[in-house]
């Protein structure tokens, strides 16, 4: 049985995909069903094509996206094409093989020529330049139906072309998927060079495809753990030099970085709290580091761990109300959870090993993690309550996983071999789809954004 | 140009018209495909026996305009030490009688072999009061960042406060951990890794 199943209409689903939608493009759909209610009569409903998620039978989906008429059409679609491919969700066409060349956006598809290569989602589109800007539109048919699935358009310029491909696949990626999408975000990561022993560890940010790279320090002091607040505007992160550690926020666009002071030469492991007022970190003090939690505007500090064992690697929940770390104080490094006020504290990990680095799913739903056990890394993920442990990833050095912004992708620092030095690498929470990001050199502590406006 | 026939509706289709309220009810078979929503404006096109047609369809809804993101990036530039030329010639000094004291794996207990050499250490200090220090702890890379960061704070302190049960005045003493992030030895192997787990004592500057 394959599956992508074409399944009869159901109400659940569709209200489901429209309340992922953006509003604008909500009320033009939820238009078109009134419209089709009416046209219909009491006739039947279209069958709906969607990417059967159950990992138990998993087949890619075969789409075919055509080349986009018009200026940097073939390029959006080379982009569309990578970011599905990377899902392992889709089987994207080769183009060589379409049989109806260069389809008119606003013609519907020979979709006969089409099922001939077993195609069943086909994506057709084309840009038009309008003096600076340039308008991309698209349509997605569900072959098989006959249906067109997905009808938009952005407006951008043409500089922008690959972001606007991100936008695209998204779309894309979500009405077929029934997720929200993943692929216009950036990772915030450490760029790294030179020998082992003098390494230089420069903040840097790219696309979640690993395009257009640019670094935001430069190489003075070694950066350690740069995350995102939740808008993706900005950046928390620690320095390392000779003398110390101090934590940064940088603001992506301007430039303008602030260091968070007072705290002594001892601070690491930041996040941003949910709502983006608060940093909670670690500092050590005489050999003791607890966990701390440090309020933006009012610049107030408040302890929340007071053993005298490591507390440290802090992640506030998405609902702001708990908060994992790790911890030593059972006498290996596991994971713990407890209150945002710091009280009720319990242990979350007994698995053999030792376990750290936890970090919430945007959903709240699963907690990841870095296990390490038997000379081995991992990378693994669990319920919030320490139950249902699955281990995705493994091994010389795994550590350091970051949620994509929809909950169905984590990346993570990995060394295939000793020595080999750090990659990004990917895989889908079901454990499926390890991918290497094709960034060119060493990169270590990845954080991926939020989806972008 | 493009083949419409009209097609059959599919019988195990679940009628729309559910969402209305009424009775689900089957199309005719003879039914032809409906028109896309929002009123086409279809040219129909006859060629001599073939049944074809090329039809305008609707616009495609607005998905919003996408903006260029700004990054503010900046040029690399070369590090710099802290010592200054005064220190480093004493740094040379207390390299001659051990700088560094080393841990076995997760650990921050000091060895007989790691008292002695801080015993050492602690006589250099009484020799040349004016000096102050800087311990800096180390962790090897089987750990991950941020716990080893804490280990070898751990590490600095241990020896930090030996040296101060040796009679160093604590204002002496600074510590700070560099983790996993300055190893000594590349070796990726167990020799390499124990000579990473390491504390290292650092004059700071005369006065």
């Amino acid at each position: 049985m394959s599956a992508i199943h074409l399944h009869p209409f159901s109400m659940n689903r569709l209200v489901l995909d429209f309340a992922r939608l953006p509003g604008r493009v909500l009320a033009r759909l939820l238009a078109s069903l009134a419209a089709l209610v009416l046209l219909l009569g009491a006739g039947t409903a279209q069958a709906q094509l969607v990417v059967d998620l159950n990992e138990g039978h998993r087949q890619p989906m075969p789409i075919a996206i055509t080349n986009f008429a018009g200026a940097q059409g073939a390029n959006i679609a080379a982009v569309v094409r990578s970011d599905l491919a990377s899902t392992g969700l889709f089987a994207v066409q080769d183009p060589g093989a379409f049989l109806e060349r260069n389809p008119d956006v606003n013609v519907a598809p020979r979709f006969a020529d089409w099922r001939v290569t077993n195609t069943v989602a086909l994506v057709v589109g084309r840009t038009v330049v309008e003096g600076e800007r340039m308008r991309v539109e698209f349509r997605l048919w569900d072959v098989y139906g006959e249906t067109q699935m997905l009808g938009l358009e952005f407006n951008s310029t043409q500089d922008n072309w690959r972001r606007v491909a991100h936008k695209v696949a998204d779309a894309i990626y979500q009405r077929l998927t029934g997720l929200s999408g993943m692929f216009d975000s950036r990772v915030v990561f450490v760029a790294e060079s030179g020998p082992r022993t003098n390494r230089v560890k420069r903040l840097a940010v790219m696309d979640q495809d690993a395009a257009g790279p640019s670094y935001l320090t430069s190489g003075d002091e070694q950066v350690l753990n740069p995350r995102f607040n939740a808008s993706g505007q900005q950046i928390v992160y620690t320095a390392l030099s000779d003398r110390g550690m101090r934590l940064w926020v940088l603001d992506i666009e301007s430039g303008r970085r602030e260091a968070i002071t007072g705290l002594g030469n001892m601070v690491f492991a930041p996040r941003f709290t949910p709502d983006g007022q608060g940093v909670i970190f670690s500092s050590d003090s005489s050999g003791n580091t607890d966990i701390y939690l440090r309020n933006l505007r009012t610049r107030e500090t408040r302890r929340l761990t007071t053993t005298p064992a490591i507390d440290t690697s802090p992640d506030m929940s998405p609902d702001g109300r708990q908060v994992v770390f790790t911890s030593d104080r059972g006498g290996s490094p596991q994971i713990y959870r407890m209150n945002a006020d710091g009280s009720a504290a319990v242990r979350l990990s007994f698995g053999s090993g030792s376990y750290s680095t936890p970090v919430w799913s945007p959903d709240g739903r699963y907690i990841a993690f870095t296990r390490q056990s038997g000379g081995r890394f991992q990378i693994g993920v669990m319920n919030p309550d320490g139950s249902g442990e699955r281990i995705l990833a493994e091994s010389y050095l795994v550590e350091g996983p970051t949620w994509a912004p929809n909950g169905r992708v984590i990346m993570y620092q990995r060394e295939a071999a000793p020595g080999a030095g750090p990659e990004l690498w990917t895989v889908d929470v079901s454990g499926q789809n390890q991918r290497r990001l094709p960034y060119p050199a060493g990169a270590s502590d990845p954080a991926w954004s939020p989806l972008q406006d | 140009m493009t083949h419409f026939r009209p097609r059959l509706a599919a019988p195990a289709l679940i009628a729309l018209v559910a969402f209305t309220g009424a009775c689900a009810t089957r199309a005719p078979a003879t039914q032809p495909e409906p028109p896309p929503p929002a009123a086409p404006s279809a040219t129909g096109t006859q060629a001599a026996g073939t049944q074809t047609q090329s039809r305008a369809l609707p616009p495609v809804s607005q998905g919003g305009t996408v903006d260029q993101r700004q990054t503010a990036s900046v040029p690399a530039s070369g590090g710099t030490g802290f010592m200054d030329p005064n220190a480093r010639a004493m740094a040379a000094s207390i390299a001659e009688i051990g700088e560094r004291v080393f841990f076995e794996t997760d650990s921050f207990t000091l060895s007989p072999e790691s008292r002695t050499v801080l015993e050492r250490q602690a006589a250099w200090m009484q020799g040349n009061p004016g000096a102050r220090f800087m311990i800096a702890g180390n962790a090897d890379e089987r750990g991950t960042r941020e716990y080893n960061l804490a280990l070898g704070a751990r590490r600095a302190n241990a020896v930090r406060d030996y040296l101060i049960s040796l009679g160093i005045a604590p204002s002496r003493l600074e510590t700070v951990s560099y983790g996993k992030e300055r190893p000594i030895d590349p070796r990726p192997t167990p020799d390499g890794w124990s000579m990473n787990r390491n504390a290292q004592t650092v004059v700071l500057g005369g006065q």
